[in-house]
């Protein structure tokens, strides 16, 4: 009944018929040719001639290369290798969206998680050692996206508390690097990176593609999460830190116990946008040659035998960037909401105490 | 409390001695390493010729131009395409805003999809895709006809041209008409009704006079086909296109988002009393929510605007020769890597803080008026 009335809506004026035909006229416009391509016209099964004589999409192609999207040009008879670095970067990551972890477990758990997958993808201490520019595909696009966020974290948090301090020397300083920061493209960045990082390093040491990847993404990262922590930041009441500071605490034991606990609760949602817009970012590694998940699907679609079939490959690479930033962002929603229930349960809270208290106080008053 | 204050200046001393031995480290490491690469610095290298092909331009370009020139090219082309997407990202974001709130479940639908899929899809790989499509579609003989007054095809976007040929005279009255115009539109928003109508009938005679002189000398020309190409009318190359539509799909679904969040900003008393003073829905959006909504919208949407000029840098993946193409090939060709990535952040940097300058500008001056 419910979704009856619902559809009512279709049809209860004029301007709602209007809009409804309107856009089944635009989807009838759409839809049959995508449709045509995507099922009807295209080739399920066989090879390359099979392609070549579909109108449609060629799934063959995608069911081919599939492996090589993923794993890119990682050695393929160690393919067990990156599977397991992604499927223990996917569990830490599944690990993060329980509120119920969020402890320092957890803080403890990155690094060393982290650690793991670089042992693994790399090789050494028993493995056979794999060199960084073998290391592709979807497991790369996320070690990126990790380290960028695990490293450019703490550094963010710090360059906010720099921004917002009384000292005009470090509110400078980190002013200036986080508006620099911001206001380059990061293809720019990461050209930068790797262009200058040699020449600022001494003679003998080569930083490898994938470090020079690492330092651009985490001083990008720094600088968009120092800007949402501040926001954070000022959301806390400035009574908290005037309370603190009158309770003798020190500017660092004020941070630590008191300001930056209620900032990071109200920031949680933000950072999660931030972290879906680096995942997304991250096939911008192409750019200094280096093959994210992105950069395979690009690869795969040169290969001579399969020519002419990048738009699959595209398609393939879209539904899987989807399936990680659309779940990241229903799970940030869902988490602002529930952050908002807390603070309203708790201010109900407070306002129940306060009225108690005072009652409490009438009644010694009437007693007296 | 003498103590803190000593304490705070030796902090920031501190501080200021690390930043000074870093960068005193970190430049007597580029010195050597520059040395030992037998590399040499300064601009001269941007005075001379650049032998570097340019696909498009605004103004004639030859290989045998300088750097500088090329680079001048490339600015103009990164500001071409930011400023059509940012035209273009408003105007359908807003309007995808709008419509996702819309009563209507079909529409509701349709617009959530398309921002949840733009959304939610990495910049590179829509530019990537549309640059396939694009290069999927027939050739310039099978083109694609949008109404005969614009043509798709695999070399790009054919469109139709204004042609302006006309005497001297025409131009004094277009200029007179067009300031009129802007008058009475200036004059209208300060409620002065009957200077405002009086200065719009001028423009309105002005303008009919100006089109009544120029008969045949100012028209639209429309491409027409031939068998390798076309006549007539402009071309935006298939480049162009894709970043162009890439930033723009991609944008937009940012500022749909924006838009929306403003508007369900505005407390639903505004509705309800403006509905009980009889505005239409139409009306209530236009003079009630949306100028409130602008408040909440305008920081965001500078953050978006400046996004997509740093993200149009993502034309370098299609061949789109823009800043960042042309400074990095530059780089590639002279090796002057230092100056070249100075230059290059100085002219993003221009780029960047100037649009959100402006931006708050209007923000500032919007919530100044507001507040009188």
């Amino acid at each position: 009944m419910r979704s009856f009335l619902r559809l009512r809506a279709l049809v209860n004026s004029p301007v709602n018929i209007g809009i409804t035909l309107a856009c089944l006229a635009l989807l009838a416009w759409m839809v049959p040719p995508l449709l045509h391509w995507a099922v009807l016209d295209a080739a399920w099964s066989g090879g390359p001639e099979a392609c070549r004589a579909a109108a449609g999409a060629c799934w063959p192609y995608v069911g081919q290369k599939y492996g090589f999207f993923l794993f890119g040009f990682y050695p393929s008879e160690a393919r067990w290798r990156p599977l397991l670095a992604l499927l223990l970067m996917l569990a830490l990551l599944a690990g993060n969206l329980v509120p119920r972890f969020w402890n320092r477990r957890l803080l403890i758990a990155w690094p060393i998680i982290l650690a793991l997958v670089v042992w693994i993808l790399g090789g050494g201490l028993g493995l056979p050692p794999v060199p960084t520019e073998s290391w592709s595909g979807l497991p790369l696009t996320l070690l990126i996206a990790s380290f960028a966020l695990v490293l450019g974290f703490p550094l963010g948090v710090l360059l906010a508390l720099g921004r917002t301090s009384k000292l005009p020397f470090f509110r400078m300083v980190c002013t200036v690097f986080i508006e620099l920061q911001r206001g380059l493209p990061l293809v720019a960045v990461l050209f930068m990176a790797s262009v200058m990082m040699p020449l600022l390093v001494p003679a003998g040491v080569t930083p490898g593609k994938l470090l020079r990847a690492y330092l651009a993404f985490t001083l990008v990262a720094a600088a968009f999460i120092a800007e949402i922590i501040r926001g954070g930041l000022q959301a806390v009441a400035p009574g908290q830190a005037e309370a603190a500071t009158a309770l003798g605490l020190g500017y660092w034991r004020t941070m630590q116990r008191i300001v930056l606990p209620q900032c990071l609760r109200v920031s949680v949602p933000s950072l999660v946008g931030v972290a879906i817009s680096f995942f997304k970012d991250t096939s911008l590694v192409t750019v200094i040659g280096l093959t994210d998940l992105l950069g395979a699907v690009g690869a795969a679609s040169r290969d001579p035998v399969w020519l002419g079939h990048d738009v699959e490959g595209y398609v393939f690479a879209a539904l899987v960037y989807f399936t990680f930033c659309f779940s990241a962002s229903r799970y940030a929603a869902w988490l602002e909401r529930r952050l908002q229930d807390g603070a309203r349960i708790a201010r109900a809270a407070a306002v129940e105490q306060a009225y108690a208290s005072r009652l409490a106080i009438r009644s010694e008053a009437s007693t007296a | 409390m003498a103590n803190r204050r000593t304490q705070a200046i030796l902090a920031q001393v501190l501080g200021a001695v690390a930043l000074v031995a870093i960068a005193i480290l970190l430049t007597t490491t580029l010195i050597g390493n520059l040395a030992r690469l037998n590399l040499t610095t300064g601009f001269e290298f941007l005075w001379r010729p650049a032998g570097m092909k340019i696909g498009e331009s605004v103004f004639p370009l030859a290989p045998s131009d300088s750097f500088a020139w090329a680079v001048v090219a490339a600015i103009l082309n990164t500001i071409r395409v930011a400023v059509a997407g940012i035209v273009l990202a408003t105007i359908i974001g807003t309007a995808i805003g709008i419509m996702r709130l819309s009563s209507n479940p079909l529409l509701r639908g349709v617009t959530t999809v398309y921002v949840e899929v733009f959304r939610n899809t990495p910049l590179l790989l829509q530019i990537l895709f549309w640059s396939a499509i694009l290069l999927k579609l027939p050739a310039i003989r099978q083109a694609i006809s949008l109404g005969d007054w614009a043509f798709l095809s695999q070399r790009g976007l054919q469109l139709p041209s204004l042609m302006l040929h006309a005497g001297v005279a025409l131009w004094p009255g277009a200029i007179a008409a067009i300031l009129c115009g802007i008058a009475a539109f200036l004059l209208a928003r300060r409620r002065n009704r009957a200077a405002a109508i009086a200065l719009g009938v001028l423009a309105a005679i002005l303008a009919l006079l100006v089109v009544w002189s120029a008969q045949g000398a100012v028209g639209v020309e429309r491409p027409v086909r031939k068998l390798f190409g076309f006549t007539g009318g402009f071309t935006l190359t298939p480049e162009f296109c894709a970043l162009l539509a890439g930033l723009t799909a991609y944008t937009a679904a940012f500022i749909a988002e924006i838009v929306r969040g403003g508007i369900l900003a505005i407390p639903s008393g505004q509705w309800e009393a403006a509905r009980s003073l009889g505005l239409r829905n139409g009306a209530i959006l236009r003079h009630i929510v949306l100028p409130q909504a602008l408040r909440v919208i305008l920081p965001a949407m500078t953050s978006q605007y400046v996004g997509l000029v740093k993200n149009s840098s993502l034309a370098v993946a299609i061949g789109y020769p823009d800043l960042f193409w042309a400074i990095s090939t530059a780089i590639n060709v002279t090796g002057h890597a230092v100056e070249g990535v100075a230059l290059m952040m100085v002219c993003y940097l221009v780029l960047t803080l100037g649009t959100s300058g402006a931006m708050n500008t209007w923000y500032s001056r919007m919530i100044r008026r507001g507040a009188r």
